[in-house]
This record gives structure tokens, sequence and C-alpha cells, in this order.
């Protein structure tokens, strides 16, 4: 009866304190994103904007990647086109084995996640260490992302803590070290899960791995065709120690993050912090023109099916998507079923579609989590009919043969009835017998909208006769 | 044919209706005093420090860098610095960095430092990276918590001359 989603979702619930506090954490989130567009009294505008600059850059991407590439070569790029995952990590793996790296520091990017470079390297004996404390968390812990911008909120500070005494060697060392620079700390009155020091372990354990490096690798948040810039935003500043320190660095892009110029990255630069974390700027928002002296840069364009979507007259716009996260902190869903009850890599509204896009038949079991309450197109920056769209996939379940026998069997019954005025006003005043039912028979396996909610109670008089008594007032 | 060529003739073919480039005018948020803004959000959004001055000579601190920032923005604290010497990590690697920054140099909200950055030639030219800064480096990914100094600079001094 149920689907994947509300499967995995319904064994979240489990221990409902968990259940808070991931819905408060997000809700805060989606707060204080609230917060930055009502003090923008030109917030609607920029969002009009985004909306308009990316229908333009995507309908007209042809045009705008040779003037991507034309631009970044005039800087001294390299520029590749990999049509599918395996080609992208093929020419991630030869740019690095030709300038013998073995170890690469990365920061977040999830069109690596979609394409599975990590291990796709390690199988080809490269170290790939994370460099975004969430993501590097994830992959000691062996973890997927729970969310494309917080990805280890999920996780608890004791079970970090846990997980950085096994896999970093030098954790008491590290330890001693921040006591030693915090003097006015008692080592015994600091819990020893607290999330400052942590932080600070990890950022003593990563430093050792930026400055022993052979590569750096980062996503794009944005490309800008007229220049060649890749721009990159963190908080952290990890993105710039990945590729300040080697001598290398590739990024990874997917076709659809270009935008013409930097009038346009105005627009997006104001809009990507404050809808994804509620912030008025990342830390760092850096453009990478060129290789830094002495050094090499590489872009790779990835297409790995967005040229198809671009095809997909009802789904085309999720290309315009910047994946700021705004979508999944409202969605009520997510917040109380977390990322790991999809079974795409990304989770959320936006999630929930490319999954389709990327197989309908594998990843249909996430159109359910949607209560078609359309908060996630009021908060997408750049107008994204999210839940439309979901709606819309619905509607061709059946056609993949992905439709709930249940429901589907209770449509034909509801349509035949539906459609023969005598039986459906018979139907209708039968109706209020399901009342009187004894609720083993009412929430039976049998209905499938009696599952998890309360179903209404029939009223004692229909809309249907309480109109034609009106109709008769009125005469 | 290329990949280059079967992803961009796969683009051509998708038979998508083509949307026009967009005005851009957005009226945006401007300030009666753009510098004092501008302090405002350096110690509120950035979590920087801000001083009026030259850094002192003898501003001794373990691991600490000084830069020339081009210019400010008042609405979120940002400030533009383009890469000017064949190293750029110590902008990163520091445990403390001093920005000193004009207040003649405080532009209104990013189209204006966009803007700024687009009509120059300064920018770059030998070095071609430039970062837009908003104070120390920063983390919540630890269960929410706001924690300074997660992989680059701890803090952040910003001295106003």
């Amino acid at each position: 009866m149920s689907t994947e989603h509300s499967k995995k979702a319904l064994e979240y619930q489990a221990e409902p304190e968990v259940v808070t506090r991931h819905d408060r954490t997000f809700w805060n989130v989606r707060a204080k994103r609230d917060a930055m567009a009502q003090s923008l009294p030109e917030w609607e505008a920029l969002r009009d904007a985004a909306d308009r600059i990316k229908k333009h850059t995507e309908t007209h991407l042809d045009e705008y990647l040779l003037k991507f590439e034309e631009s970044a070569s005039r800087n001294g790029v390299h520029v590749h086109w990999a049509e599918d995952a395996e080609e992208y990590n093929r020419i991630v793996y030869d740019i690095l084995s030709a300038h013998n790296v073995r170890k690469v520091v990365k920061s977040k990017s999830m069109l690596t996640e979609e394409c599975h470079l990590n291990a796709n390297l390690e199988a080809r004996g490269i170290d790939v260490v994370e460099t975004d404390l969430g993501e590097r968390i994830l992959q000691l812990m062996k973890l997927a992302p729970s969310h494309i911008v917080m990805p280890a909120l999920h996780v608890h500070r004791e079970d970090i803590r846990d997980c950085f005494m096994s896999t970093i060697p030098e954790f008491g060392e590290f330890r001693q070290e921040y006591f030693r620079r915090n003097p006015q700390l008692s080592p015994s009155e600091v819990d020893s899960s607290d999330p400052t020091m942590l932080t600070f372990i990890a950022r003593l354990h990563l430093r050792e791995q930026f400055m022993t490096a052979g590569a750096g690798m980062t996503g794009a948040n944005f490309g800008i065709a007229s220049t060649g810039d890749v721009v990159v935003c963190t908080n952290e500043g990890n993105a710039d120690m990945s590729t300040a320190v080697p001598p290398l660095h590739i990024v990874s892009m997917g076709i659809e993050k270009l935008i013409p110029d930097y009038e346009a990255m105005g627009v997006f630069q104001r809009l990507l912090a404050r809808c994804g974390t509620g912030q008025q700027t990342t830390v760092y928002t850096s453009h990478f023109r060129g290789p830094k002296p002495g050094g090499e840069m590489h872009v790779v364009l990835v297409d790995n099916g967005r040229s198809s979507i671009l095809a997909d007259p009802g789904h085309w716009q999720t290309l315009k998507c910047m994946r700021c996260g705004a979508c999944m902190n409202t969605c009520p869903v997510y917040r109380r079923s977390a990322g790991y009850s999809y079974s795409y890599f990304i989770p959320g509204p936006i999630g929930i579609n490319l999954g389709m896009l990327k197989d309908s038949g594998r990843y249909s079991g996430n159109v359910s989590a949607c209560s078609l309450c359309m908060s996630c197109d009021d908060v997408c920056p750049v107008k994204v009919d999210l839940s439309s769209q979901i709606y819309r996939w619905r509607q061709q379940l059946d056609s993949i043969g992905r439709a709930n026998p249940a429901k589907k069997l209770m449509s034909y019954g509801m349509s035949f009835v539906f459609n023969r005025p005598k039986l459906y006003i018979g139907a209708l005043k039968a109706a209020r017998m399901v009342n009187a039912l004894p609720d083993c028979i009412v929430y039976s396996g049998m209905n499938a909208w009696g599952y998890g909610h309360r179903m209404m109670e029939f009223p004692k008089e229909s809309f249907h006769s309480l109109w034609k008594k009106g109709i008769d007032n009125v005469k | 044919m290329s990949s280059k060529e079967n992803i961009l003739s796969r683009i051509r073919n998708a038979g998508r209706e083509k949307f026009g480039k967009p005005e851009i005018a957005v009226d945006a948020i401007r300030y009666d005093d753009p510098v004092e803004q501008f302090i405002n959000a350096c110690r509120t959004v950035s979590g920087a420090e801000v001083s009026f001055g030259t850094p002192p000579p003898d501003d001794v601190r373990g691991e600490s860098s000084t830069v020339r920032g081009a210019f400010g923005v008042a609405e979120n604290g940002c400030i533009w610095i383009p890469q000017t010497e064949d190293d750029r990590a110590y902008l990163f690697t520091s445990e403390h960095l001093d920005i000193i920054v004009s207040k003649n140099d405080i532009v209104n909200n990013m189209h204006e430092a966009y803007a700024r950055i687009a009509a120059s030639s300064e920018y770059f030219g030998t070095y071609k990276f430039g970062t837009f800064i908003s104070g120390p480096s920063k983390t919540a990914d630890i269960e929410g918590a706001l924690v300074y100094g997660a992989q680059a600079a701890r803090s952040v001094r910003i001295y106003l001359i």
C-alpha cells in the first residue's frame, strides 16, 4: 500500500524527539530566510529577475556554453565537456593521473555526489578528502548527505565526537592544542562533544590535508559566461583553502549553472545565502577566473541528463534551480521525514522532481512526499513550480505502472459513480452509514485514505441537497 | 561527433521557446549613511571587529596577516579583495586577518559592487582571482551551533581609513 518514502518516513517517526528536533532545526532556517526576505523591499523584484534571467539563460544554453568556453579558454582555463557521469569521472581521473596526484581536497559539490566521483577515484587509488565540515563528518562516518546545503545537521554531536576519536589519529593532540590556545577553559568543564572544540579539531585535521594534497576540486555555484568566472560561495572558506595551496584546480559544473554576466551575478549573490541559510551573504564569494601563477585550472562542463530535462515541456524549469535548499527547509514533509526517507540523493521538493527526471521508475516512491501545500513554490528564489510539477508526476504514475492499486480501484469506482447522477445521489445518502461503522472496517487495509489520518464524518445533509434548497429559496 | 557537439545539438533540438534577455531593473536598497550601515553589517552580520585608522605596526597577533580591500558593501559587510601578489593562501590560512578599506569606497549593495568590478580594468589582470570576504570563517555544521574559525581566518578586524 505505502510508497517507499512513506515506509521510510514511518520508521523515522520511531523517535519523536529526533523528528521534533529535525523539524525545528530546519524551520528555524526557514524563519531566518523569511526575516531576510522581509528586510528587503525589493525581494519579489529580485526573485522575478532571477526567474527571468534563468529562463533566458537555459533557453539559450548553447550560446552561453560556447561563450563561457571562449572566455575561460582566453583566461588560460582548460574546458572539458562530459555527456554523462562516466565520461566526467574519466576526465577528472585523467587530469589527476596526468599530474600524478594521489590526494585531492574537495569542497562541497552535489554534482560529484550525482556522478559518484569519490568512489570512482578511490577505486583507482586516489584519496579524496571532503573539506566542508559537514561533508567531512559524513565521509568519516560513511554516511550520505541528508540535505544539500546543511548535509550533516541530522548527526548528533556525541556521534561526531566518537567518529573523530576513532578516525583522526591526532584527536588527543589536537584537543590539547585547543586548551593550550584557550587557557581560560578548563578541560574538565568543557563537554567532550562541544561543537567549538570539535570544529577546532577538524580544522587542524583538515589543515594537514590542504597542505599535502596534489589538487583541489570545487563545484560551481555560478559560471559567468561573459568573463569565464567560476563563482563558489562558502562560509568556511574551504573552497579557497582547497584551491589556494595545491597548484591544480578542477571545477565540476553542471551545464545549467551558467548565468550571462556580472549584472546577473548581483541578483543571484543577493538571493543565494538569504534563501539557503538566512544569511545576508556567505562569508566567501570567490571568483576563480583562471589558474594561479604556475598552476593549472580545468573546468568540466557536465550534461548527465540536463539537456534531456531541457526537452521536457513539463519539467524543464527545474534547470533554473540553484540548489539553495529553501524548498526542503520549508517542506513540512521533509522536515518531519528527513533526507534518508527519500530514495534520490537530493531530498525535498526539488529532489522529488530531479529524481523523477533521472529515473521515474526507480524514484517514483518519492512523489507521495508532498502535501501539495505549495510552500516550496513561494520560497523558491527562481520560481520553480515545484509542487505543480510533483502533481503532474502523480498524474503520470499510472502510465508508468506505479499507481497505488487500491487507490486506482477506488478511483475507478468513484469515476463510475460520479458519472451516474442517480447512483451518486443514492450513494451520498448511503454514505452517512459509514459514520456508524466500527473503526475496524473503516480503517481496514481496504481504505487507502483511512491510513495515517482520521476520515471525515459524513454530514447529515449533503451539500448537494443544501444547494438545491437554496435555489428553491431564491426562486 | 564529440561530446561537446552532442551536448550542444541536444540543447538545440530541445525545442524550447526562447525567452529574451530581461532588463534587470531591481530598485535595490540604498542607505542614507552607507558607511554606518557597513560598520553595522560587519559587526552584526559578519562577526568582524571594526576599528578606525591603520593597523598599529606593533599589532602582534599569532599568524596574522593584513590585506587592502578594494571596496566594501554596506548591505552585507562584504569586502572585495582582488589577488594582488603571487600567493593568495595567506588570505585563508592566517589565523587572523586585518582588512583595510577606505570609507570613501563603500557601495550600497551587490548590484553596485558587481557594476564596479565589471567597469574596472584593475582586477583579474595578472592574477585571475578575487573574493568577497565578510568576516571570519564560520560553520554551523555540528547541530547548527555557530562556530567561528572553521577552515580559514578565525577572526577578522576591519580598519576603516
